[in-house]
């Protein structure tokens, strides 16, 4: 990977051990943790009716099965980190250790370590006679035009066929017009962008409009629930706040990851971002296209990532991920760092503003559920869809039915197996594997 | 009749299933994981089923703060299929909320009602 500012390995290793020794620090002091499923047992922890021992069991069974198959497969295929492969070990990590500077230094070692697999990684890959790096930009169209239909077939598993038709009339009716006159100005992809952009953002906010809507009446009635939930997320909130410098420190060294194209966003920009940064100079259209398909996801876990900071007093590592896109929106490293301190700053500010929306239109809530669904249904699609051009872009004559049946055969495999592998990253794993077996045979001359 | 609450990512397949599963002798009713957990609590709703990508992220968080860490447990993760002895001995043990993963809803959905359907006799 190209790295624009030819940083020192020292100083990357040096950020990153910083990252992961501050997550883990953040999850042994039980206020804040990357994994969802660990957070509600934060308090637990402090309250005795469960040791680290077994916090940490649980942490590593929830987790373990999510680095291997997501965390490592996207990270060899993108040649970038993730945030499950740096931070579900920094939980693990953090609510095993004892103390405070235990689990730091052992969390920045995670972090150093995951530096050292950063600058192997590329030189690996790229020593390959057949390479990997042109066919797996082939994600890039599927996984970006399968995001556009996300919020469309969320209204329509929500609320049905009609609505879903008075969406699509003023959704699809903006981007297409919107690219229409783009064509002006814009060139070959950035139109589509553009679109795509308009697609998501329209899309997400229509299908929270109707939602709200949903919930126009019986709003007093909840506005004095709401009162009365707000009394019991005080104490939590105000533990949150207390930590506010160090939540701000990890949304500052999360945009610089990013920004110096270290940690990728998610599984929705990291396929994006992989095809963005084999470019010299990324348009802002196709950067900002990628930011609305994180900010998107972004929104679809909101209220599960709120819900649980307000009860336990423990807020994500990378807050509610808005930050992630700051590294790749930012001009340069200082202002990414500053840019990001500054959103997981306004996050925490605004949490018990939101949880109080949420209370009031309780249907949004339910409509981030089937965001979340209709995300990983496209996603799946997607990315299943771009591995398959991409297995056959990787299939230079005379090998091109051996990939295909290759790559048939490892997605039949996990089938059978009872999917060890997720569906979303069999794509992938599929692309690599067969791209090694293509190797070993160009090697060995067959 | 076993009364279930789903709630989660593809939560209309996981209550199919378990209709699917249990016909006449199941009510499912597919709603938020917070509305979900409160029924169980409240005993309006017998058991709890959520599906996430790890089986006990979002499937769960809500159920553990609601119910109690002891009344919930993974019964599928990547890697690891649903199991009858394990979910056997978690119902014995008191647990009223699953989390299962995506790729797993129609066999652990399908094997949680049969096993409750058999020892409701």
């Amino acid at each position: 990977m190209s790295n624009p500012f030819q940083l020192d390995w020292l100083v990357q290793a040096g950020v990153l051990a910083l990252l992961c020794g501050l997550a883990a620090y953040l999850a042994q002091r039980g206020i804040g943790s990357f994994n969802d499923g660990v957070r509600p047992l934060l308090p637990e922890l402090y309250k005795g009716s469960i040791t680290r021992r077994e916090l940490a069991a649980r942490s590593y069974r929830l987790s373990i099965g999510f680095v291997l198959s997501l965390g490592i497969s996207y990270a060899l295929a993108f040649e970038m980190l993730n945030p499950w492969l740096l931070f579900l070990p920094a939980d693990v990590i953090g609510v095993y250790a004892a103390r405070g500077r235990t689990a730091a230094w052992l969390g920045g070692l995670w972090g150093a370590m995951m530096s050292a697999f950063l600058q192997w990684m590329p030189s690996m890959v790229h020593e390959l006679p057949i390479s990997m790096t042109m066919p797996l930009q082939e994600l890039y169209l599927p996984v970006l035009l399968a995001l556009c239909m996300v919020p469309f077939l969320a209204i329509q598993k929500q609320f049905g066929w009609k609505r879903l038709v008075i969406s699509l009339v003023i959704g699809l009716g903006a981007s297409l017009l919107l690219a229409f006159t783009g064509q002006q100005w814009l060139r070959g992809l950035d139109v589509l962008q553009l679109f795509s952009i308009s697609m998501m953002l329209s899309g997400t906010l229509l299908h929270m409009a109707l939602a709200a809507y949903q919930d126009r009446k019986g709003r007093a009635g909840r506005e004095a629930m709401a009162a009365q939930m707000l009394l019991m997320h005080e104490e939590p909130y105000r533990k949150l706040k207390r930590s506010i410098p160090l939540y701000m420190l990890l949304g500052g060294l999360l945009a610089l990851s990013v920004h110096l194209h270290w940690l990728g966003g998610t599984e929705v920009s990291i396929p994006l971002l992989y095809d963005a940064w084999q470019d010299e100079a990324p348009s802002s259209v196709w950067l900002a296209s990628i930011a609305a398909a994180e900010w998107m996801r972004a929104v679809s876990f909101v209220p599960l990532l709120v819900m649980t900071a307000l009860t336990t007093g423990a807020y994500g590592i990378a807050g509610l991920t808005m930050v992630l896109p700051i590294g790749y929106l930012a001009p340069n490293p200082v202002l990414a760092v500053l840019i990001g301190m500054g959103v997981i700053a306004v996050e925490v500010l605004l949490l018990t503003r939101i949880v109080k929306l949420l209370y009031q239109y309780p249907t949004i809530r339910e409509s981030t559920d089937y965001l979340r669904s209709s995300l990983h249904t496209m996603m799946e699609l997607g990315v299943f869809i771009g591995s398959v051009l991409a297995v056959v872009k990787l299939s230079a004559a005379p090998y091109s039915p051996a990939a295909l049946f290759i790559f048939m055969l490892l997605y039949a495999v996990n089938e059978a197996a009872g999917k060890p592998i997720m569906r979303i990253a069999i794509g992938p794993v599929g692309v690599i594997m067969t791209a090694l077996l293509l190797n070993g045979m160009a090697v060995l001359g067959w | 009749m076993l009364r279930f609450a789903v709630a989660g990512l593809n939560k209309e397949q996981l209550a199919q299933a378990i209709k699917a599963a249990g016909g006449n002798r199941v009510s499912v009713i597919a709603t938020s994981d917070m509305e979900a957990a409160m029924l169980v609590k409240t005993s309006q709703a017998d058991y709890y089923l959520g599906a996430c990508n790890t089986g006990g992220g979002a499937a769960l968080a809500m159920a553990i703060g609601i119910l109690g860490i002891t009344r919930c447990a993974t019964i599928a993760s990547n890697g690891v299929l649903p199991d009858a002895a394990a979910i056997r001995e978690h119902i014995d043990a008191g647990v009223v909320a699953f989390g299962v993963t995506v790729e797993s809803i129609e066999a652990a959905a399908t094997l949680v009602t049969q096993i409750l359907i058999e020892q409701q006799g």
